[in-house]
């Protein structure tokens, strides 16, 4: 489809001998946000890490804007326009606050999102800039990852599982941010454990189950049942 | 359903690697009746340097352990035999071994302090330890200070009667000591240990939390190496019987062409060091006279094989026809059925 | 007062030994590489600066002008032709390449230049030294060594600390996949961190051949002083770093006292010793 901003097409990848993932195929339209759900180690991980040059693939697997960008270098892959917010926040620790949030977008083109904007959204952040960001809570820290991904501007932002080790009452916070980050026309794949929250920020869904696509469609259009056996892989 | 599995090590050509490996250890003994003198004194400095660079890999290439400064064992060797059979009337032979325990000995309280630096500064550690023992020696005045000395004529001739049999007798010890440092490294790696290594490896944290005692298994690995590198450095200056702080501590003999013959045979492979000594002293006998040339060439070279094939020549053959001489890895053995 | 003299040579010539062992912290701050050839890079320098002065007439101190460029291309050229394919594998591949390095440019010196001992002349402030306390007097260039490794220390936590490309440094050296995210291509990065490092060198070779003989074997000793030197103040901190050029440096006048044997190895026990009781170094780096 010509209009699809990510594109993937029998997207196979994995690490060494390890083969995490068999022919994906998805279409992701500019401005929509996409659940990307599946059991611990079902690839959902591995499917990011693709996208963004970390895992290597054939370069017509993904497609961003119709260019093949699979195996692509990383910096390269971002400088289109696909930011990250990792598994586990992954700070730079000798920067500060602060710091991070500039590196993340010195390289990148002037856009809605500056400093002055993210602190807006998170205003605890204004108050720690200065301090390292290491030294931070764990939902700050989630923050401080988020708005790193913002500050490049991007095209598409991809959230890797964002609530893991997080309390609910912090990952509802962070939750809230959301709406205000898709608000700005960006593209978005949430990908998480917790069914539920993705699905209701989602307009549409994809579970992954072993490398596979098991289900996919919108919140609601599937019941429950449906749901939990696309997830652990129980007949139905 | 339970699947039946055998644990084997040996395959059918690691047999045939044993018959042909005491067949050639039976040709090398036979050497002096062979080859003539110059020859077999060659064919010593050969073997040493297969011991040299077969300890070295085991260091460097299986435990992790990258010195650059293993000249400080060589050297150490050396003067220990100087002392041994000057002051104390050692018979040489008899010191090569004793050196060897001495280096060994000398290790145990260096290995904590060096195993202190990270990752690739302990390198740069060994070397500093080998520049304080050639400062050290060259402060002796009994064994002739910076300028060294030489193996009183007395002691040469108390090895053996006449020359021949002299000439006989540190060949045959340059053997022994290349076949027990092969066989040691061979043994070390089938053991307990090695199975620790290999996993110290393939993940140093995921072993530690099996519980494997990462630092004990280093620790036996560099004194080991240290003890058979000195019994190395003994042979080698009985044979030249001279000695002086500069060639005993040499980075470049005792280290670069080490490294360089390891590099070009394949870092982490039993047959890569010897693979490489016959290399090198190929390239030495043909392209020596060419002087820094000739080093700049093997450093060339070096470079080269690291970039294009870091398991060096032993790696490319393995590659290309699966054979392994010597294995070392147990493989897992279904039986052939349906 | 010969003991104060001694050792207040001794920490003029730790301004030495911190420019020595500055270049060589960096690279391996940003990653965790340990450069061999980097003694024989401050010798090569050396020799650079010898012929810019012999082909352009200019001053030694002036050759910088050329020769900190021409290092630092050298070192991004070096870094991302032969390093950068050996970085991430493992810890042997870049340290043997950089091994191989080290005897290409000891030979080739040996080659182009003969083993004969050189210095370069500096119109006399090599000599010139001015007396402070009656018996006691400092030499103009050593102050002046002093002076500069004080200024290069400052000048690089500032690129550290305040300017994009030390952003950069450290956050490679932090995460290097993350960075790569951040739109940083790690290999220039590394090229830039090996060019940073080969212009100290260059400088360190400079002061080198004014204030010392120097030849072609003189390489690994610059090398061993320099990690000496950052062991001893502790990884990762500069200030540190030029602590422990002057614990050396004092360590090695004081040996030289005694006896000019004891010099060189005087610094070298003191290295152990440091390792012994302190293992992170007199000032490590509070994380």
């Amino acid at each position: 489809m010509a209009d699809a901003l990510l594109a993937l097409s029998g997207l196979k990848a994995g690490y060494g001998d390890f083969q995490a993932l068999f022919g994906i195929d998805l279409e992701l339209r500019a401005g929509e946000t996409l659940a990307l759900i599946g059991a611990n180690g079902a690839g959902k991980s591995t499917l990011l890490r693709a996208v963004t040059g970390l895992v290597r693939c054939a370069p017509d697997m993904v497609r961003f804007e119709g260019a093949p960008i699979g195996g692509s270098r990383p910096d390269r892959i971002a400088a289109l326009g696909i930011a990250m917010v990792p598994e586990g926040r992954r700070l730079f620790r000798s920067l500060s606050v602060e710091e991070n949030l500039v590196i993340g977008g010195e390289r990148a083109p002037k856009g809605e999102w500056t400093l002055q904007r993210v602190y807006g959204l998170f205003p605890i952040l204004a108050e720690k800039r200065r301090s390292p960001a290491t030294a931070l809570s764990g939902g700050q820290q989630q923050m401080v990852a988020i708005g790193r991904a913002l500050m490049a501007n991007p095209r598409l932002i991809l959230f890797d599982e964002i609530s893991l080790g997080l309390a609910p009452i912090v990952t509802k916070d962070i939750y809230a941010a959301l709406p205000a980050v898709v608000a700005t026309g960006v593209s978005v794949i949430v990908v998480e454990q917790d069914v539920t929250r993705a699905l209701s920020v989602a307009q549409r869904f994809v579970c992954i189950q072993e490398g596979r696509i098991s289900l996919a469609g919108r919140p609601g259009e599937h019941d429950r049942a449906a749901i939990t056996a696309a997830y652990f892989g129980m007949a139905h | 359903m339970g699947t039946a599995f055998t644990i084997q090590r040996s395959t059918r050509t690691s047999r045939v690697t044993a018959i042909v490996a005491l067949l050639l250890v039976a040709v090398l003994f036979a050497a002096p009746w062979w080859a003539g003198r110059a020859n077999v004194r060659l064919l010593g400095e050969i073997l040493s340097f297969v011991a040299l660079a077969s300890l070295w890999n085991l260091l460097a290439g299986y435990a992790g352990l990258a010195s650059v400064g293993q000249q400080a064992y060589v050297g150490f060797g050396g003067y220990a035999l100087f002392a041994l059979a000057m002051f104390l009337g050692v018979h040489p032979l008899v010191a090569i071994a004793a050196a060897g325990l001495v280096g060994a000995l000398v290790a145990i309280p260096i290995a904590p302090l060096l195993f202190r630096l990270q990752g690739a500064y302990f390198a740069i550690g060994t070397w500093v330890l080998a520049e304080v023992f050639r400062l050290s020696f060259a402060q002796v005045a009994a064994l002739g200070g910076g300028s060294g000395t030489s193996l009183p004529v007395g002691i040469v001739a108390g090895i053996a009667a006449d020359r021949a049999l002299r000439e006989m007798l540190l060949y045959w010890s340059a053997l022994a000591i290349a076949v027990a440092a092969v066989a040691f490294v061979v043994l070390l790696l089938r053991s307990r240990a090695g199975l620790a290594l290999t996993a110290i490896r393939d993940s140093e944290i995921a072993s530690e939390s099996l519980g494997i005692d990462i630092w004990r298994t280093k620790l036996l690995v560099y004194v080991s190496v240290a003890g058979l590198t000195s019994m190395t450095g003994a042979f080698i200056f009985l044979q030249k019987l001279r000695i002086s702080p500069d060639a005993a501590f040499s980075v470049n003999d005792w280290t670069a062409y080490v490294i360089f013959i390891a590099v070009i045979g394949g870092i982490g492979t039993i047959e890569g060091p010897v693979v490489g000594t016959i290399l090198f002293f190929l390239l030495r006998e043909t392209l020596a006279d060419l002087g820094t040339t000739y080093l700049i060439l093997l450093g060339a070279v070096a470079i080269f094989v690291m970039l294009r094939a870091p398991k060096g020549l032993w790696g490319l053959v393995v590659q290309h026809t699966g054979i392994t001489l010597v294995p070392v890895r147990r493989r897992v053995v279904f039986p052939k059925n349906s | 007062m010969d003991w104060v003299n001694a050792i207040v040579q001794g920490v003029l010539l730790g301004g030495l030994y911190a420019l020595f062992a500055a270049g060589l912290s960096l690279i391996f701050g940003v990653m965790r590489l340990v450069n061999i050839a980097h003694g024989d890079m401050i010798v090569a320098a050396a020799y650079l600066a010898m012929v810019v002065v012999q082909a352009t007439g200019l001053h030694p101190l002036a050759s910088a002008v050329l020769a900190v460029p021409l290092m630092a291309l050298f070192g991004y050229a070096m870094q991302r032709l032969l390093l950068n394919p050996t970085i991430g594998k493992d810890l042997l591949s870049p340290l043997l390449v950089t091994f191989g390095i080290s005897i290409i440019l000891q030979n080739g010196l040996l080659a182009g230049f003969t083993a004969d001992s050189r210095r370069l002349a500096a119109g006399g402030i090599e000599t010139a030294s001015v007396e402070v306390l009656p018996g006691l007097s400092l030499g103009v260039l050593p102050v002046m060594v002093f002076a500069a490794s004080v200024l290069i220390i400052f000048a690089l936590e500032l690129v550290f600390y305040r300017t994009p490309l030390g952003r950069a440094f450290r956050a490679t050296s932090d995460d290097q996949e993350i960075a790569q995210l951040m739109m940083i291509d790690r290999r220039h990065v590394f090229g830039m961190a090996m060019a940073l490092s080969s212009a100290i060198v260059a400088i360190a070779g400079i002061f080198l051949a004014i204030r010392t003989n120097f030849d072609p074997s003189s390489g690994p000793a610059r090398l061993l002083f320099g990690f000496e030197a950052v062991i001893i103040g502790g990884l990762g901190n500069l200030w540190g770093t030029l602590a422990g050029g002057i614990v050396l440096g004092v360590a090695q006048a004081i040996g030289a006292q005694i006896s000019p044997g004891w010099q060189i190895l005087a610094g070298h026990l003191v290295f152990f010793l440091v390792l012994a009781i302190r293992p992170r170094g007199l000032f490590p780096r509070m994380d």
